[in-house]
C-alpha cells in the first residue's frame, strides 16, 4: 500500500512468538494492544514536544484517550467478528473451488459422469415413482375413518335383504352395518324448482344405500345432514324413500357448488327426491364412476320375496375390540339360523361355510397384490443394483485417480483438504443424480397414474411419496459418500511417502478381491435384467396377442351412449318403440353416419345381461340351463357394430310386437347346441317370459366377445326390441365423423325429439375394450420399464468393471505388449474378462425367468395370453440381446487397452 | 467519556471517513486531524476513534495494512475502500440535508400563527 511504502522503511521485527501465533490466523488481541500503545506513545511524544514532563505527558495522553480497556474490548469484538466472516468466506470459496473442480473432473470423464448420473437418476426416479404409486394404491390406508375396522360380509359382500337385515339386527360384532346395491343407472332431470336454464337431463351411475353407509366408512357428508332412516318395521336399517346424495364432483359440475343444493328437490328417474347430502370429495365408493346415492328402503315384504334376485353388498364397522375372525364366527352362527329359517333359499350344505368376513381394503385391492409385489420386488432389486453400481463406478474411478491423489498428497495437500475435495466431488454426483432422479420420478408418477386400471381406489390422490423419495435419495447419497470417501482415506492413511509408492506400484492384491466382488455384482445385474426382460416380454406378447384378438365387432368408429327417457312418460311399449324408432332414424340420417341402432347392452360396457336360457330339446333340466348373453336390438344395431350375418336373415321392421317372437343366435350357440343340425327354425326359451315364451331362431350372426378379449365367446341371442321393450337403451352409431362432432350431433338430435331424455357419457367401443386391458397394460409397461432400467444398469455395471480392470492393469498390459503380445490378444483378453461374468448372469437369469413365468401364469385373472412361458424367441433373444449389450460395454474399455502405449505405460507406472 | 457519548456514533463514522478521504492514515493521525479541525470543540476522546475504525473495517468501508509510522514503529494504517468512498458521499449528502432542515427552523424569523396570543 502506498502510504506504507512512502515511509520506505521496514517495520520493526515482531517478536518470534507473535510471528508463530500469526501463522494460525490473525492475532486480533495483540494487534489491538499494539495499536493503542502506539497511539499513546505518539501522543506522549507530541506532548513532551509541547513542554510536558515525560511522566505527566503520558498521564495526559492516557486521560485524553479515555477508557483504554473498554476501547480495547470493543475493538477486539469488532476484529473477532471480522476475522470470523473472513474465515467463512474463505471456507466457502474453498468449497466453491472444490465444486468447480468436481464439475470439471466430471466433464473431463464424461463416461463416468454419464454412467454415474444415469444410474442414480434411473434408480431414484424409477424406485420413487413406482413405490409412490404402489404405496398410494396398495399400502396406504383407505381414505376412511379407522379403515382397519371396516369389513365386507359374505363372499364379495353379496347378501340378500333378509341376510342383511338379520346381521343388522342381531350381529353384535359391529358398531354399524350398512349395505349398498350393485351399480345401476340413474336419470337426473332438471330440478323441479329450477330457474331459467336447467341443465339437460343426464344418465349417471349410482347405487342404492342404507342410511348408515357413511357411518360405516367413518365419514361425514361434505354438506347436509345425510340420510334419514326409515321408521318402518325393519327399524333403522332402511332409508326413508325419496332422499338422494350427490357426489362432490356432480355437485360442483351440475349444481355449481351451490350450498343451497341441500334440501332442493330434484327429479331422479322421474320421481321427486330431496338432496340430503353432498358426499365427501373423492369418495369414489363403491367405485370412481358413482355419482349418486339413492335410498335403499326395506319393508317386511321385500325380505322373503327378493331373496334370490336382489343383492345388497353388505359392509360393517367392527365394534371396539372385535377381530375379523370373531366376526366371522358370529356370522356363521347367524347363517346357521338363516338356513334353518329359510330352507328353500339355502339348500346347499356349504351355505354356512361360505359366510365370510373380510377386511374391506383386502377385498378391494387384494387381487392386484401379487402383481404389485412383483413390482416392488423389482424396484428393490433395481435400487440395490444401482447402489452397487455406483459403488463400483466410484471405486473404479478412484483406482485411476489414486496416482493423482498420491501426487497431491506428496506435494503437501492436507488430508482434510483431500477428503473434503473427494467428498465434494461425490456430493456433486449425488446431487446432480438426485435432481435428475426427482424429475424422472415426477414424470414417472404422472405417466403411471394415467395407466392405472380404472377400478383401483384413490388413484386420483397418488403423488410423489416424500418418504420413498427420501429413502431412495438418502441411500444413494450415503453410498456415494461412503465409496467416495474410501479411496481418500486409503490414500491419505498410508502417509505421504508410502501412498506415493503404493499408488505408483500399480495393482495391489486388494484390487483382485474387490474385482471378484464387482464381477459377482455384474453377474447379478445381468441375471436380474434377463428375468425382468423375459417377464416384460411375456406380458408384452400377451398384450399384443390380446390386442390382435378380433372381438367380433368394429371398435374404432363406433360410438355408444346410454339413453334414458323419463320413466313416467315412456311407460308404455308403444311410446318407447315410437321414440326409439324416431331416434334411430334421425341419428341414422346425420351426415357421415353409416349405421345406427340401439342395444340393451353394449359389449365391454357394464351390466351384461347373462340369462339362463332354455334350448328346445337340448336342456331338459330346468335347474341347469346354459347361460346366454342376451341383447334386445333393432335392425341396424348389428350393422353398426359390424357383426356379420352367417345364415338366415337379419331382423327387419316387420319383426313387430305382435309378430312371431324371433331371435338371432351367435355362432357359439350353434356350435354348442346344433353342431349337426340346421339352427334356423329351432326354438329357445326367453328367460323372463312365461311357459309359452319361445322364440324361433331366424338367423345366425358372428360371435362377439362380451367382457374380455381372452377366452371363448359365450352363446348369445338377440331379440327384436319391439317384442321385449325396456326403458333405458344404448345408442350404437358407426360413422366417419370424429367422436366429438358425432356426440354433439346426437345430443342435438335427442333434444329435438324430447329435451327431457337423458344421455350418458359418450364413448367409443375402442375405449371400452381398452379399459378391459388396463391392468395388463399397466403391469407389462411397468415391468418393461424395470427391464429397461435393469438393462441400462447392467450395461453401466459391465462397462464400469471392465474399465476398472483396464485402469488397474495398464502396467500389466503394457508389459505384455512390450514382450510381444499382439493387439488382438490384449483386446480379447479384456473382452473375455467382461463376458465371463455376463454369461454366468445370463444362465442364472434364464433360470429365474422360468420361475417368474410360472408365477405370472399362476396369477389370478391370468395375465398371460397367447404366449408360452418357455417362449423360444424370448428365451433365446433376451440372452442374445444382453450379450450384445455386454460386448458393446466391454468394447469401449478394450479399445482403450489396445491403445495403451507400452513404453509410456511402463514409464508412467 | 460523557461528552463523547453525546456525539452520535454515525457522526463519528462520517468524520473518520472524511478524514481518511485525504489519504491513508493511522489512528493517531486521524485523531489529531479531527481534533485540530474542530478546535477540540467536539471533545472526542481519542480512544473512541478506535472502535469506530474497527467497525468500519469490518463493514468493509475501510481496509487496514500494517506499515511503518513516522518514528519507524509498526503502525496500522487505514485506507478508504470504494464502498467507503461512496458511503461517505451518501452520508455527506444526508448530513447537509439535515443540517439545512435544522438550520431553517432555527433561523426562521416567521412567527407561527398560534404564537401571537401566547406572546
Amino acid at each position: 500500500m502506498k502510504e506504507a511504502d512512502r515511509g520506505g522503511r521496514l517495520p520493526d521485527e515482531e517478536p518470534i512468538w507473535r510471528r508463530i501465533r500469526r501463522m494460525f490466523g490473525p492475532d486480533v488481541e495483540a494487534d489491538v494492544d499494539e495499536e493503542i500503545e502506539l497511539h499513546l506513545e505518539m501522543a506522549t511524544d507530541d506532548l513532551v514536544a509541547e513542554g510536558y514532563e515525560p511522566k505527566a505527558a503520558r498521564r495526559e495522553a492516557e486521560r485524553r484517550f479515555g477508557d483504554r480497556r473498554r476501547v480495547a474490548r470493543e475493538c477486539r469484538a469488532e476484529g473477532g467478528r471480522r476475522v470470523k466472516t473472513a474465515a467463512r468466506r474463505e471456507w466457502l470459496q474453498g468449497v466453491g473451488q472444490d465444486l468447480a473442480y468436481g464439475l470439471r473432473q466430471l466433464r473431463r470423464d464424461p463416461g463416468f459422469a454419464a454412467a454415474a448420473l444415469l444410474t442414480l437418476a434411473l434408480a431414484i426416479g424409477a424406485v420413487t415413482a413406482v413405490a409412490s404409486v404402489v404405496d398410494g394404491v396398495l399400502l396406504a390406508a383407505l381414505p376412511y375413518g379407522e379403515p382397519d375396522r371396516i369389513v365386507r360380509l359374505w363372499p364379495d359382500g353379496a347378501a340378500s335383504r333378509a341376510e342383511y337385515v338379520r346381521v343388522a339386527q342381531e350381529g353384535e360384532s359391529y358398531e354399524r352395518v350398512a349395505a349398498h346395491s350393485v351399480e345401476v343407472g340413474f336419470t337426473v332431470d332438471a330440478a323441479e324448482t329450477e330457474a331459467d336454464e336447467p341443465p339437460a337431463p343426464e344418465r349417471l351411475r349410482g347405487v342404492y344405500v342404507t342410511p348408515g353407509l357413511l357411518d360405516v366408512l367413518g365419514l361425514e357428508p361434505a354438506l347436509g345432514p345425510g340420510f334419514e332412516a326409515d321408521a318402518g318395521p325393519v327399524g333403522t336399517h332402511g332409508a326413508r324413500p325419496g332422499q338422494v346424495a350427490v357426489s362432490h364432483r356432480l355437485w360442483q359440475r351440475r349444481f355449481g357448488g351451490d350450498p343451497e343444493v341441500i334440501g332442493q328437490r330434484i327429479r331422479v328417474d322421474g320421481e321427486p327426491h330431496t338432496v340430503v347430502a353432498v358426499l365427501p370429495r373423492n369418495l369414489g365408493f363403491p367405485d370412481r364412476d358413482v355419482d349418486i346415492w339413492g335410498t335403499e328402503s326395506l319393508t317386511d315384504r321385500d325380505l322373503g320375496e327378493f331373496w334370490g334376485s336382489s343383492i345388497l353388498v353388505t359392509v360393517a364397522r367392527l365394534a371396539e375390540g372385535v377381530t375379523v375372525d370373531g366376526a366371522r364366527a358370529e356370522l356363521r352362527g347367524l347363517a346357521r339360523g338363516l338356513r334353518r329359517d329359510n330352507p328353500i333359499w339355502t339348500p346347499s350344505e356349504s351355505y354356512v361355510e361360505a359366510a365370510d368376513v373380510a377386511n374391506l381394503k383386502e377385498a378391494l385391492v387384494g387381487s392386484t397384490r401379487p402383481a404389485f409385489l412383483i413390482l416392488v420386488g423389482g424396484v428393490l432389486l433395481v435400487l440395490l443394483v444401482a447402489v452397487a453400481n455406483v459403488a463400483n463406478l466410484l471405486l473404479a474411478r478412484a483406482a485411476t485417480r489414486e496416482r493423482e491423489l498420491a501426487v497431491r498428497s506428496f506435494m503437501g495437500a492436507g488430508r482434510g483438504r483431500l477428503v473434503r475435495q473427494l467428498l465434494t466431488e461425490s456430493l456433486v454426483v449425488a446431487v446432480l443424480g438426485s435432481v435428475l432422479g426427482l424429475g424422472l420420478a415426477v414424470v414417472g408418477v404422472e405417466a403411471l397414474v394415467t395407466l392405472l386400471p380404472a377400478d383401483l381406489p384413490r388413484v386420483d390422490e397418488v403423488g410423489i411419496d416424500g418418504r420413498v423419495l427420501a429413502f431412495a435419495v438418502g441411500l444413494t447419497v450415503v453410498t456415494t459418500f461412503l465409496f467416495g470417501l474410501l479411496p481418500a482415506l486409503r490414500t491419505t492413511r498410508r502417509g505421504r511417502a508410502s501412498a506415493g509408492l503404493g499408488a505408483l506400484g500399480g495393482a495391489t492384491t486388494q484390487g483382485r478381491s474387490q474385482r471378484r466382488l464387482a464381477g459377482l455384482l455384474v453377474a447379478a445385474e445381468v441375471a436380474l435384467a434377463v428375468v425382468l426382460l423375459v417377464g416384460a416380454g411375456l406380458l408384452g406378447k400377451s398384450f399384443a396377442a390380446l390386442q390382435a384378438v378380433d372381438p367380433g365387432f368394429e371398435r374404432t368408429r363406433v360410438l355408444t351412449t346410454e339413453v334414458g327417457p323419463p320413466a313416467m312418460e315412456y311407460a308404455g311399449d308403444e311410446t318407447r318403440i315410437a321414440f326409439y324408432r324416431e331416434l334411430v332414424e334421425r341419428v341414422g340420417a346425420i351426415p357421415g353416419v353409416e349405421a345406427a341402432g340401439i342395444a340393451s347392452q353394449v359389449p365391454f360396457d357394464q351390466g351384461a345381461e347373462v340369462m339362463a336360457t332354455g334350448v328346445e330339446g337340448k336342456t331338459p333340466d330346468p335347474n341347469a340351463l346354459p347361460l346366454f348373453d342376451s341383447r334386445r336390438i333393432v335392425p341396424g344395431t348389428l350393422e353398426a357394430l359390424g357383426v356379420p350375418l352367417l345364415a338366415g336373415r337379419r331382423l327387419t321392421e316387420a319383426d313387430r310386437a305382435d309378430s312371431l317372437p324371433v331371435a338371432l343366435v351367435g355362432q357359439a350357440a350353434v356350435d354348442r347346441f346344433w353342431p349337426h343340425e340346421d339352427p334356423l327354425g329351432q326354438r329357445i326359451h326367453y328367460p323372463w317370459g312365461g311357459e309359452d315364451a319361445w322364440m324361433t331362431v331366424v338367423g345366425v350372426v358372428g360371435e362377439i366377445k362380451n367382457n374380455q378379449l381372452a377366452g371363448e365367446a359365450k352363446p348369445a341371442f338377440y331379440v327384436p326390441y319391439p317384442q321385449r321393450t325396456q326403458n333405458t337403451m344404448n345408442l350404437v352409431v358407426r360413422s366417419t365423423l370424429a367422436p366429438d362432432a358425432l356426440a354433439g350431433a346426437i345430443r342435438e338430435t335427442v333434444e329435438v325429439i324430447d329435451p327431457d331424455v337423458a344421455l350418458g357419457p359418450q364413448r367409443t367401443l375402442a375405449e371400452l375394450v381398452d379399459d378391459s386391458l388396463g391392468r395388463l397394460r399397466f403391469t407389462s409397461l411397468l415391468l418393461g420399464l424395470f427391464a429397461a432400467v435393469a438393462l441400462g444398469l447392467g450395461a453401466v455395471g459391465i462397462y464400469g468393471i471392465v474399465s476398472y480392470g483396464v485402469g488397474r492393469r495398464t502396467r500389466e498390459i503394457g508389459v505384455r505388449m512390450a514382450v510381444g503380445a499382439g493387439r488382438g490378444e490384449v483386446f480379447w483378453a479384456v473382452m473375455r474378462g467382461g463376458l465371463g461374468q455376463v454369461l454366468l448372469g445370463v444362465v442364472a437369469g434364464v433360470v429365474g425367468a422360468f420361475a417368474l413365468g410360472r408365477v405370472l401364469a399362476g396369477l389370478p385373472g391370468g395375465l398371460l395370453y397367447g404366449v408360452e412361458t418357455t417362449d423360444p424367441w424370448l428365451l433365446a433373444g433376451v440372452p442374445a440381446a444382453l450379450v450384445l449389450v455386454a460386448v458393446v460395454a466391454s468394447w469401449l474399455p478394450a479399445r482403450r487397452a489396445v491403445a495403451i502405449d507400452p513404453v509410456s505405460a511402463l514409464r508412467a507406472d | 467519556m460523557a461528552t463523547s457519548s453525546k456525539l452520535l456514533q454515525g457522526t463519528l463514522d462520517v468524520l473518520v471517513l472524511k478524514t481518511l478521504a485525504w489519504g491513508p492514515a493511522h489512528g493517531y493521525a486521524v485523531a489529531r486531524w479531527i481534533a485540530r479541525q474542530t478546535d477540540d470543540a467536539l471533545e472526542i476522546e481519542d480512544g473512541s476513534l478506535y472502535p469506530a475504525l474497527h467497525r468500519l473495517e469490518r463493514q468493509g468501508l475501510v481496509e487496514a495494512r500494517w506499515g511503518a509510522s513516522e518514528n519507524n514503529r509498526r503502525a496500522k494504517f487505514y485506507q478508504l475502500t470504494d464502498d467507503g468512498r461512496s458511503r461517505l458521499g451518501d452520508e455527506v449528502a444526508s448530513w447537509e440535508r439535515i443540517a439545512r432542515a435544522v438550520a431553517s427552523v432555527l433561523e426562521s424569523t416567521e412567527r407561527p400563527s398560534w404564537a401571537e396570543e401566547a406572546s
